[in-house]
């Protein structure tokens, strides 16, 4: 049975229809990669699925359950995280505090909990704290802890925004382009990551990706999108050699 | 150097990091403690003054300074809170129960501006903040069966169980405890999920609401929160103060507001503090000026055969004296800030700090901004 789905889905931009009738599923513990030229409508999908947009049509089913109507910010607490293309982390917040907005799905005390800090706030901080340590010791951030994300280079930027999306613990965990802005060696490193994170937690993974070493490494099942629509779907060999989706690159 | 050696979760969480801070703070608290003690009348009046003007800065720094909500109209909730307090004892309230009564009233009232304005952003939302405010003045000088307009109301000192607050010492003591427990609250929300969520919302409202962060109620907590400690202050104001009159209440404070919290430095509560000595100290500083500088410069003329000197002198002393100079002056130091420092008199504190404590490899590139990209593309 598949964890995620998304059917005939669509958005309208203007008259401009960057997602136009897009279905396909994710099963659980499958990487799923998304590749296609840019402008192909790629980051929408994922804005879709994070209920930022409001599609113009279609469906989206998670773990059985239809959530096109559900608010945006319940999305993390049923178990969907996400990267973003150009990083939208906390840039004045030390590592370990963008990790702890992870746990925010996670909170247990209230309002008034919180003002007078009572002994139940003290304990879940340092509930949460041990929980982001976790995940920090798993990526090896350690050294970078205490340090504010201003000063961290782009690669451990990246690692960082990974590891806050874990804190979350999701059960679906979409990558918008993992490898953009990342040397080679630095892509390797994701990869493992990513491969690491399926194999150890069953994580379900839809990847946006242009590095095909990457893709290659990773992915279960690849679809190529132009255009709004998903032109060619399949292994990552398949999809790279499809005649439609060579000429998408090549011409637009 | 000195290192932080962390030994468990539980240091992290604590107000005071280490024994060194402990020891400074310790010491800090009994400076104030005693300064009432050193000071003449008129000084600890003014610091007075600063601990209100503290409340008010923890108030903005909670909405502009965390949350990223810029507001140009919280001279309204400071005239709420102080109208609202001073007619509650007037009519026979006890002490307690007319500033709890005025907090919530203000606390309310920032919920209620806050809920349009939560569709807003940016600018948007500026403007709306400025324009609840002229509205609010006009109710101030028209409803005048509360707030007597324009013929003004006046306000007694606070007797609170049964103890007249009749000395600028005590009453310094009593602004001092309000601004302590502002503080430690306020502290305890920045260190619980709820300033971490202002926090997320202020640097990335995308990535903070699919952290899972409510935005619509969190800024909501934030703008009646902030309105609340406004309202606070509000009615230690009014004591201070001693007469309310609408004209008071204007445009210009709540610039002055802000003012406060760009030159301490937006995000962090010292930076609050330091705003507030800052606005606080400046009006008499300039009076102090405006009086001395011809003075001198005429002494220095006469002892020295300099004419000219004493003619510069008075010419400065003239202009200082002028009014609206001060105004000029405030948003001339704004400019400059802006221009300058725009981490603020807190942030210019950690750099110098970083300096010593890391010499000699203090890199100068870690406070600089590295965001290259604009914001507008950055959901593509
Ligand atoms: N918020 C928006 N408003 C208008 N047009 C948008 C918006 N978001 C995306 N688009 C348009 O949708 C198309 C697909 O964009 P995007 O999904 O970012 O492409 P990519 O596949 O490179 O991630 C582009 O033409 C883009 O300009
Ligand atoms: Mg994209």
């Amino acid at each position: 049975m598949s964890l995620f789905s998304a059917d005939n889905l669509s958005i309208n931009f203007g008259g401009i229809k960057a997602v136009d009738g897009v279905t396909f599923d994710v099963a659980k513990g499958e990487v799923f990669t998304i590749i296609g030229p840019n402008g192909a409508g790629k980051t929408t999908i994922f804005n879709l699925m994070s209920r930022i947009y409001e599609p113009s049509g279609g469906k989206l089913v998670f773990d059985g359950r239809d959530i096109t109507n559900v608010a945006p910010h319940r999305i993390a607490a049923l178990g969907i995280a996400r990267t973003f293309q150009n990083l939208e982390l906390f840039d004045s917040s030390t590592v370990l505090e963008n990790l702890l907005l992870g746990r925010h799905v996670h909170r247990r005390t209230n309002l008034v909990e919180n003002f007078l800090f009572l002994p139940k706030a003290r304990r879940a901080e340092i509930e949460d704290r041990r929980a982001a340590e976790e995940v920090i010791d798993l990526f090896g951030l350690a050294p970078h802890a205490e340090t504010p994300i201003g000063s961290l280079s782009y690669g451990l930027r990246k690692i960082v925004e990974l590891a806050r999306a874990l804190c979350i613990r999701p059960r679906l965990l979409m990558l918008d382009e993992p490898s953009s802005g990342l040397g080679a060696e630095e892509t390797e490193t994701m990869a493992r990551w990513i491969g690491d994170l399926r194999r150890r937690m069953g994580l379900a993974v839809v990847m946006i990706e242009h590095d095909m070493s990457l893709v290659n490494a990773v992915s279960d099942r690849v679809v190529a999108l132009n255009q709004g629509r998903i032109i060619a779907e399949g292994s990552a060999a398949a999809v790279q050699n499809d005649p439609e989706v060579i000429r998408a690159y090549l011409g637009g | 150097m000195r290192f932080q050696f962390k030994t468990s979760y539980d240091q992290d969480i604590r107000i005071f990091r280490d024994k060194v801070d402990v020891f400074w703070y310790g010491l800090l608290a009994v400076l104030v403690l005693i300064l009432p003690l050193l000071l003449d009348d008129y000084y600890v009046g003014e610091t007075a003054w600063v601990f209100i003007y503290g409340i008010c800065g923890v108030s903005m720094m909670v909405l502009v300074g965390y949350t990223g909500l810029v507001s140009l109209g919280h001279a309204a909730f400071l005239g709420i809170g102080a109208y609202a307090h001073a007619y509650f004892i007037q009519h026979g309230m006890p002490w307690v129960v007319a500033m709890v009564l005025a907090v919530a009233l203000t606390t309310a009232s920032g919920l209620i501006v806050g809920l349009p304005a939560l569709r807003m952003t940016g600018i948007y939302l500026t403007i709306a903040t400025l324009a609840f405010a002229v509205i609010i003045q006009e109710v101030f000088s028209r409803w005048e069966s509360v707030t007597h307009g324009f013929a003004g109301m006046k306000v007694d000192k606070p007797v609170i169980f049964g103890f007249e607050f009749a000395t600028d010492q005590s009453f310094y003591y009593l602004c001092l405890f309000f601004l302590v427990v502002v503080l430690w609250a306020t502290r305890n929300l920045l260190r619980s999920p709820t300033g971490r969520a202002w926090i997320a919302i202020r640097d990335s409202e995308i990535a903070a609401q699919s952290m899972g962060v409510h935005l619509a109620v969190y800024k909501s907590i934030a703008f009646a929160y902030s309105a609340g400690v406004m309202g606070l202050a509000g009615a230690l104001f009014a004591h201070k103060i001693a007469y309310l009159a609408p004209d008071i209440f204007t445009i210009l404070l709540s610039i002055q507001f802000l003012l406060l919290v760009i030159v301490g430095g937006l995000g962090s509560l010292h930076g609050a503090i330091l705003g507030a000595i800052f606005v606080a100290l400046l009006p008499p500083v300039i009076a102090i000026l405006r009086d001395s500088i011809p003075e001198s410069m005429a002494a220095f003329a006469a002892g020295t055969g300099l004419t000219f000197v004493g003619t510069i002198g008075s010419a400065v002393g003239g202009f200082l004296a002028k009014p609206g100079v001060e105004a000029g002056i405030f948003g001339l130091i704004l400019v400059l800030v802006i221009l300058l420092e725009p981490l603020g008199m807190y942030g210019r504190w950690l750099k110098i700090k970083l300096f010593f404590s890391t010499f000699p490899m203090y890199k100068a590139a870690t406070f600089k901004r590295q965001k290259s990209y604009m914001r507008s593309e950055r959901l593509r």
